[in-house]
């Protein structure tokens, strides 16, 4: 009888690789995960987290919400859900929110190969995916930041493993599936279009299969209706499509304006009418966003407009595997096959969701879906290249890789930290931390809210006790005037901004009474690059600065009076 | 004559770029050629910026093998070659210059997309040497400082409507698909329609031709 778990097996040239690129996987995203400061919606991740951790509410009061309240909107709540663990045991910093992206990310890798492996039924080309997407920028950069694509992606390619499994083996792979396919709906909106689609595409690629054994569906499809309940009365109560419809074309002005410009050209003209209405104007504007996802410019050059989506400079995927990628799809559209490419299904229905969305052609968040069928055709068009020119080939492919990673890798970990700090919303951690530290002198702080929301960062950074929080906050509307600061209050905390144009003044009349501090940014409250650490205002004493990373110039300061 | 000829014929008499350009004939027979420049200041700036960085990380041979004119060149080429199949250019709004497109589309209509697709599946599968030349065309854009240029571009587009023309010839010989068929005459003529309504209604204030 074979030794089923014989050494040969477990030390295989395809295991070894399979480690190596898991353990490369493991160190590119969680090296220097903490070098970038937590923006905004990573914050509410985190505090979210930890208000469930210790009350089993969300920090607006509601108890183990299906969708969770923050200041701005409500969230998804899987991904923050999935944040507790790693909040419990690293804590409210950077570790605790970017390595549950991290585990994801991770796992997104080890789910890639087992699909690929099951659908191409390619050890190789399993092992290309696995490495390609270990590397590329896309994957990379969301799996170092707390965004929930990566849990979302894991998600998908889960429940299409076990869909497939199903097909072949035990029923209770469909039950595998129908949950991960439900709880793509809880963890980002983007699910909402895309699972409902790929749903449909697998069942229909696979009906001949399925024709036969329909009833073994049944009890997928009841923990997936069941799963989905609650979801259900979260889109008729609105909290689950609040964010699309602040997002999405259809709500957006600027095309109203637009046609009704075009229209004011000749108002009595009915031509005017014909040719300039809302539904051909959201059509082009949905079929724009949609090639423009597969754009090179979106691909290869520039990747998102927005730099903390991508480092600036580069793609979402190396130049270099341009080639690769035509060369995969080709081999794709060559195979002989009665049932329709999986892959190039996917590759087509991914940017569907965010072409509905203003700017949802080059962004990478919404797009992300597009990862795994990018990958797998890349690696379908190495393994075709290598199988026709052996041996050197490897080596260069190998090398040029690495050459993409190294330059790729160099510029997000020493300077892309420096040069893009502010989209990461520098300095709150450090301002928050000097507010900390002088509790002793300070009886009253007003922090500066108009630049970004700073009462998350100050729970956050604080570590407030969200029990204290939901027992003493009231509203996050400034509702109040205390010395010329329109605020809302937490204690003896005054989150706002000052009414009056010559700030510096304002600042000088909060900081005269006695116990008084105030968190003030340069070229807002302090003019110019004014800086007063060195050129003191009378009156005024800096307690702390947060410095800009690279130059050291003043960011932030808190202030105090002088008695 | 053949069918795919007629075709390419009708499809490029109805394409945006040959009416945009002839509207702006006069002005832009009077245009410059603007030559890309393989010493410009801007380039080599960056090329030093970059090379200082990574002295910097203490691997300035890596900088030396790596970030020279050759590569800057290749990756600025490589980004010339591929506007040219940028759905922007292509489809939604041509040239930059507002002389040269309408900026409301592309030379290619939308509505031509899936024949496009389908036109280069078809060269592909016969392995048609049109397919190397319009692969190869996109290199003269590379030619003019310009980026999204038309002009070094047209032998380019003359080529994709070619390719569309096929697609469509291909399409229509078909004996079934007659309710397709005829939502794609429609949509056709209603693109084209809207194109010519703009250009006559809505360019010239553009242009400031009033």
């Amino acid at each position: 009888m074979s030794n089923k778990f014989s050494l040969r097996k477990v030390f295989s040239p395809e295991t070894l690789f399979f480690l190596v690129v898991l353990v490369l996987a493991i160190c590119l995203r969680i090296y220097r995960l903490n070098q970038l400061e937590l923006f905004g919606d990573e914050l509410d991740v985190g505090y979210q987290a930890y208000s469930l951790l210790k009350t089993r509410k969300d920090y607006r009061g509601n108890f183990l919400p299906v969708y969770l309240e923050s200041f701005s909107e409500s969230r998804a709540p899987f991904f923050i859900y999935s944040a507790i663990p790693f909040v419990a045991i690293f804590g409210l910093n950077e570790w605790g929110i970017r390595l549950t992206s991290a585990f994801w990310g991770i796992l997104d890798i080890v789910f890639l190969y087992l699909l690929v492996r099951l659908i191409e039924k390619d050890k190789k080309v399993a092992m290309w995916a696995a490495l390609i997407m270990t590397i590329i920028p896309w994957h990379l950069h969301y799996s170092r930041a707390g965004f929930e694509v990566t849990l979302l992606l894991f998600l998908i390619l889960a429940g299409t493993y076990a869909f497939i499994k199903g097909l072949m083996k035990k029923t209770i792979w469909f039950s595998g599936a129908a949950i991960c396919f439900a709880l793509s709906f809880y963890t980002y909106n983007t699910a909402n279009v895309f699972t409902s689609i790929w749903i449909i595409i697998l069942l229909f690629v696979f009906r001949f299969e399925l024709k036969t054994q329909l009833v073994r569906l049944v009890p997928a499809l009841a923990i997936f209706i069941l799963i989905l309940i609650p979801f259900s009365f979260s889109i008729f109560r609105g909290p689950a499509v609040s964010r699309f419809k602040l997002i999405s074309i259809f709500s957006d002005q600027k095309l109203i304006e637009q046609i009704i410009l075009k229209r004011s050209a000749d108002p009595q003209n009915l031509t005017e009418r014909f040719f300039h209405n809302k539904l051909f104007v959201w059509s082009k504007v949905v079929l724009k966003n949609y090639l423009t996802a597969f754009s090179p410019q979106f691909l290869f050059f520039n990747g998102d407009p927005n730099p903390r989506h991508t480092v600036p400079g580069f793609g979402e995927i190396y130049i270099i595997l341009l080639f690769f990628l035509l060369s995969g799809i080709l081999v794709s559209l060559e195979k002989e096959s009665k049932k329709p490419n999986i892959w190039l299904n996917w590759l087509l229905i991914a940017p569907i969701a965010s072409a509905l969305t203003v700017g949802g052609g080059e962004q990478a968040t919404r797009l992300f879906l597009m990862v795994p069928p990018l990958v797998v055709l890349i690696a379908i068009g190495i393994e075709k290249i290598s199988a026709k020119i052996k041996g050197i080939f490897l080596v260069i492919v190998i090398m040029i890789l690495t050459y993409s990673l190294v330059g790729y890798f160099h510029e997000l970990t020493k300077h892309y930290p420096q040069e893009q700090f502010r989209y990461w919303h520098f300095g709150y951690k450090e301002a928050i931390n000097l507010v900390n530290e002088n509790e002793s002198i300070c009886r009253n702080y007003f922090l500066n809210n108009s630049h970004e929301p700073i009462l998350i960062r100050y729970l956050f950074w604080t570590g407030t006790d969200p029990n204290w929080f939901l027992n003493n906050f009231k509203d996050d509307k400034e509702n109040q005037t205390t010395n010329g600061f329109s605020n809302f209050s937490l204690g003896n905390v005054f989150f706002g901004h000052l009414i009056e144009e010559n700030r510096l003044e304002g600042v000088k009349r909060i900081l005269a009474e006695p116990g008084n501090c105030y968190l003030a940014f340069q070229k807002d409250e302090i003019p110019g690059d004014w800086n007063i650490e060195k050129e003191p205002i009378r009156g005024i004493k800096v307690l702390g600065l947060v410095k800009a990373p690279g130059n050291k110039d003043p960011y932030i300061y808190l202030l105090g009076g002088l008695r | 004559m053949n069918l795919s000829i007629i075709i390419f014929i009708l499809l490029f008499l109805m394409s945006p770029t040959p009416w945009t350009l002839l509207f702006n004939f006069s002005r832009l027979s009077k245009a410059e050629i603007n030559f890309y420049k393989f010493n410009s200041p801007v380039f080599i700036s960056e090329i030093n910026f970059t090379r200082g960085q990574i002295k910097e990380a203490g691997i300035a041979i890596y900088g030396k093998i790596f970030i020279n004119k050759f590569t800057y060149f290749m990756k600025d080429a490589g980004q010339r070659y591929l506007e040219s199949f940028d759905s922007h250019f292509l489809f939604t709004q041509g040239d930059l210059s507002i002389e040269k497109s309408t900026r409301n589309s592309g030379p290619i209509y939308w509505i031509w997309l899936p024949f496009l697709g389908y036109g280069f599946y078809l060269c592909y599968k016969n392995r048609s040497k049109i397919l190397v030349f319009v692969l190869l065309l996109p290199i003269l854009g590379i030619l003019i400082r310009e980026e999204y240029e038309t002009f070094s571009r047209l032998p380019f587009i003359i080529g994709m409507y070619y390719i569309v023309g096929l697609g469509v010839t291909e399409f229509f010989n078909k004996k079934k698909y007659y309710w397709t068929k005829a939502l794609v005459l429609i949509l056709l003529v209603f693109e084209y329609s809207r194109f010519l309504h703009y250009l006559l209604l809505h360019y010239p204030y553009l242009v400031g031709r009033y």
